[in-house]
Order: structure tokens, then sequence, then C-alpha cells
């Protein structure tokens, strides 16, 4: 262990974001050897690739916790990759919908303005889409403060992602439960007492 | 050197199917992609790793072969029917019981028929199989909106009743699952098992069970059921979204008033009594206008197609709701 975080520590940038692009494409592996066992394959892949973006959302949501309890400061770099993952993997889940599973037939836009799972879905694609956008170094100078502000935001998509995950499905189950809980610990982490007794703590250990 | 794989269930060749070794090699090989996506998470990983067991033996049985009308489309391949499930008490996920359930004890095994009758009387799975067993062809429509096309067989649900000598003032028959969180994850942990409340209950009318559709399955494709399709008995009423077919019964009770069952007990708004397939009412949360088949076709091929009033039963069965409004007995 105490060779481990040292050595973590020496990791460069660049390493954290090839992990984070190792592990956008992992789903996308998975997917396709899983693929010829799918008994409703337009079920399953919804199902893979929805979680899959929720997966690295909360993955780069864990990024700062880790970095900081750890003292890793290049793990932030996985922050970016992360996140464009998740964007692309949701935006995946979006399309599995309206192309496989509505075969964008007159009624899909009634069927999802009518579906409050639905209506949490794109609503989230739609918030991620922004963050996306204005991911690029050069504009996260030019927006300055406002760009901390716009992608505050993904903390909102997280609890909305997970709302929608349990309105689409019958019951709740310990997959689901175990996402509800880690964003639930993600977001009280960053709130401002407990970022106060993270202080504490650090000086006395410090 | 790597040491030889032992597998820790021995069956002699002539337990062993082909068609059960193709299926449990490629549900290990699905279930190493899946197991790998969540294999972060501490509860998925030690099921994951639990999946590679061998499927039950099932026993040919003798029948008389479907004379019925063909229930439209083709029939669903034996490994799909046997390897997506809904059986909570074997897990939520479609491929948890075919992981969770071939250790389920289907010997020995009773069904008891009480209530309003009498004489209550307990039959024993082997002389149930011993009767004329029928081939029926029917679709199942799954309350989730996909559906299949299964050849079961079994006899009609009428024949059970003609065991006992019902009382007149019995109005409604009630199912009821085995109950063994020993043996079903699901009645243990309400996490596993979705938090339904057990054991798994289900109803008919009296005149909806004694409807000659109303089949009392014992096998699929010309053998006894796996247990993930509710070995070694279960009903199946293809007028009716799936989750009135119960699973593996062990009792059936005859009573003068509408018996609880168990979807409707944990979503009242969204699973009704009754749930007669029908594509003008939609669960609240998504629509039943149509479904998608699970057939031969993979990912591109699959298309959705409309539902039929009444699963596509409608000439045999639709008397039976006369004067009801169907939105309000959904």
């Amino acid at each position: 262990m105490c060779q481990l975080m040292p050595w973590l520590r020496r990791r460069k940038p660049w390493q954290w974001q090839l992990l984070a692009h190792l592990a956008g494409l992992l789903p996308l592996v998975t997917t396709v050897l899983a693929l010829p066992g799918f008994a409703d394959p337009v079920a399953d892949l919804t199902r893979a690739s929805g979680i899959a973006a929720l997966q690295l959302l909360l993955a780069s949501l864990l990024v700062r916790p880790v970095a900081q309890q750890w003292r890793i400061g290049t793990l932030l770099a996985a922050r970016r990759p992360l996140g464009l993952w998740a964007f692309a993997w949701a935006l995946c889940h979006g399309l599995v919908w309206l192309l496989l599973d509505q075969q964008l037939q007159p009624g899909w836009l009634m069927e999802l303005l009518s579906r409050r799972h639905l209506q949490l879905g794109a609503i989230s694609l739609l918030l991620l889409l922004p963050l996306a956008l204005t991911s690029t170094r050069a504009l996260q100078r030019r927006l300055g403060r406002y760009w901390g502000w716009l992608h505050r935001s993904v903390y909102l998509i997280a609890v909305l992602a997970i709302a929608h995950l349990w309105l689409a499905n019958k019951t709740l189950d310990l997959e689901q439960a175990l996402y509800a809980a880690l964003t639930a610990m993600l977001l009280l982490w960053r709130l401002p007492l407990s970022r106060w007794w993270q202080r504490r703590c650090q000086n006395r250990s410090g | 050197m790597p040491r030889r794989y032992q597998p820790s269930l021995r069956l002699r060749e002539s337990e062993v199917t082909p068609e059960s070794v193709y299926l449990s090699r490629r549900q290990w090989l699905a279930q190493v992609a899946a197991g790998l996506t969540f294999a972060a998470l501490p509860g998925s990983a030690s099921a994951f790793w639990g999946k590679e067991s061998a499927q039950a033996p099932r026993r040919p049985l003798k029948f008389s072969p479907y004379q019925g009308p063909w229930p439209g489309g083709e029939l669903t391949p034996e490994d799909k029917v046997t390897s997506y499930n809904n059986f909570y008490e074997f897990g939520t996920a479609k491929d948890d019981p075919a992981a969770n359930a071939q250790g389920l004890r289907t010997r020995p095994w009773t069904l008891t028929i009480d209530g309003l009758v009498e004489k209550p009387v307990t039959l024993d799975i082997d002389s149930l199989l011993g009767w004329p067993l029928e081939e029926r062809i029917y679709r199942l429509r799954c309350v989730e909106a996909w559906s299949m096309v299964i050849p079961w067989l079994g006899f009609p649900l009428a024949r059970l009743l003609d065991q006992v000598k019902i009382l007149g003032s019995a109005r409604y028959l009630a199912f009821e699952t085995l109950h063994d969180p020993e043996q079903m994850p699901g009645q243990r942990s309400a996490l596993v098992g979705g938090s339904l409340p057990w054991p798994y209950v289900e109803g008919l009318r009296l005149d909806e069970a004694r409807h000659p559709l109303a089949l009392i399955a014992v096998g699929l494709y010309g053998r006894t059921l796996p247990p993930q399709n509710g070995a070694p008995l279960r009903l199946v009423v293809p007028w009716k979204y799936g989750f009135k077919s119960i699973k593996s019964i062990v009792r059936l009770t005859l009573t003068d008033r509408q018996p609880p069952t168990t979807w409707n007990l944990l979503a009242p708004h969204e699973y009704g009594f009754y749930a007669n397939v029908n594509p003008a009412v939609d669960h609240p949360r998504w629509s039943q206008a149509s479904e998608r088949f699970i057939g031969n076709d993979g990912l591109f091929g699959m298309k959705r197609e409309a539902t039929a009033l009444f699963n596509g039963y409608a000439t045999e069965v639709a008397q039976l709701y006369q004067g009801q409004d169907l939105r309000v007995d959904y």
C-alpha cells in the first residue's frame, strides 16, 4: 500500500486519460461479445448502453473525491474523457430507443412526452449535450467561471439519471440500489458541511 | 500449469442433452461479457461467478401433437424460451432464473386443492405427469411488451378442478407458488427478489379458470419444464399478461371473493386483477399497443408488432367479459 500510493501519484495525466478511454470502450467490447446471447436484443442493448452511460457518469464524479482523498492530482485529467464517454453512451442509449425500439414510427414523440421516465431520460441527455460541447480546453478558458457553473449541472443529471432508471424498471434491485447509494454519497461528499469535515480530517492527519 | 476444469456436477451421458450443453456454453459466454461490465460491483461479482451451473436434466414426455390454430409468428427458439425469464424468486434480471433456479427440488412435489371444496385433495406431481398430455402452441405476451410463441405440454386447468367437488359458493380460484426462501434467493432478500411480497399468488375468476384455453403446463418443447420456466407445473393463460401465468404451483384454493394477486399488491394502478392483454389500455409507464416478438431474428431483424386484443384469443374469450369495462377492469 505504501508503495502503491507514491506510484499512483507519479502517474502522468495521459496515463489516467488512457485508462478513462479504456473504461469508456470496455462496454462496447462486452456488449458486442454478449450480443449473440441477447434474447430481446433491443431491450438488452437499451439496458447495456444506459448502464454504461450511468457507470461512466458516476466514475467521472468519483474522480475528485478519490484524487483529493489520496492526493493524486494527475487523476483529475480522467474526468474529461469519462464525461465524454458517458455522453457518447447516453447518446447511443437514446438512439437505440429511437431507431430500434420505436423504429422512428410517427408516435415516438408522443410516447416520449407521455412517459415520465422517458422525459427524465431525454432531459438528462439534453443537459449532457452542452457539457460535451464545451469540454474543450479553449472553451473552458473562454467561459471562465460560467464554465464551472454550467458543468455543475452534472450533479442534477446524475440525480435525473437515477430517477430515470428507477422509473423505467418494474422493481428496485440491488444494482439500482447500489447506483443510487453511490450517487448519494458522491453528492453528499460535495456538500459544504462535508467539505468542512474533510478539511478538519486532513488538517489532523497532516 | 493450468488445472483441468472439473465440473462440480457430474452427469451421465444419458442425462445431458446437446441443446443444454449448447445453451449453457452460450449463456456462459454472454455472462462473461455481462459480468465484466458489472465486475466492479460486489453483489454482481458473486452472482457472476455462480453462473456456470449446468442446466437441470429434463425428461422427454409423451403427448398428443397440437392441432389448433397457429398463433401467428414462428416458434421462439427453445434456448430463448429457457434463458429469458421473469421468475423473481430467483432474481429480477432475465438471466437470473436460468442461472439460479437449477437446484430447485421438484421431487417430491405435491399440489393441494382446497378452500370451498367438499374434500380437499393433495396430488403428486408424478401422478399428474401420467395424465394424457397435449401440446398447446400459445403466444405469450409479457406485460413488459415482449412476446414469444411457445409449444407447451400439459392438460386443461379444468381437468385439475374436476378432481374436487367445488361448492356452489366458489367464485374464484387462487394460486400459490412454492414459498421456500432456502431454495429461492429472491424470497430471502428484497434486493434480489424486487421486494415482492411472498409467496407469489395469482387468481382467476372460476369461469376463466374453466375456459378450455387455460392450461396447466408440465413441459415445453417435448420435455418437462426447466426450473426457470416454472417446474414442475405452472399455469398458462394465453389471453392475459405473462405474470398471471404463475409458476411452480403448490396450492389452488377455491374462494368466494377475489383473491389477492402479487403484482397488484405491489403496484395496484399498474397491474390489475384481470390483466387481459389489451392494446388500448397502456401500462402507466409504457405503451401496450405493440410488442417486440422474440423469434429467430437478431437485433436488426426485430420488428415491433401490433398487439392484439386478448393476445389474439378474442374469439375464444371475449364473451367472458361481456358487460365489463376493460379500462376499469384492467
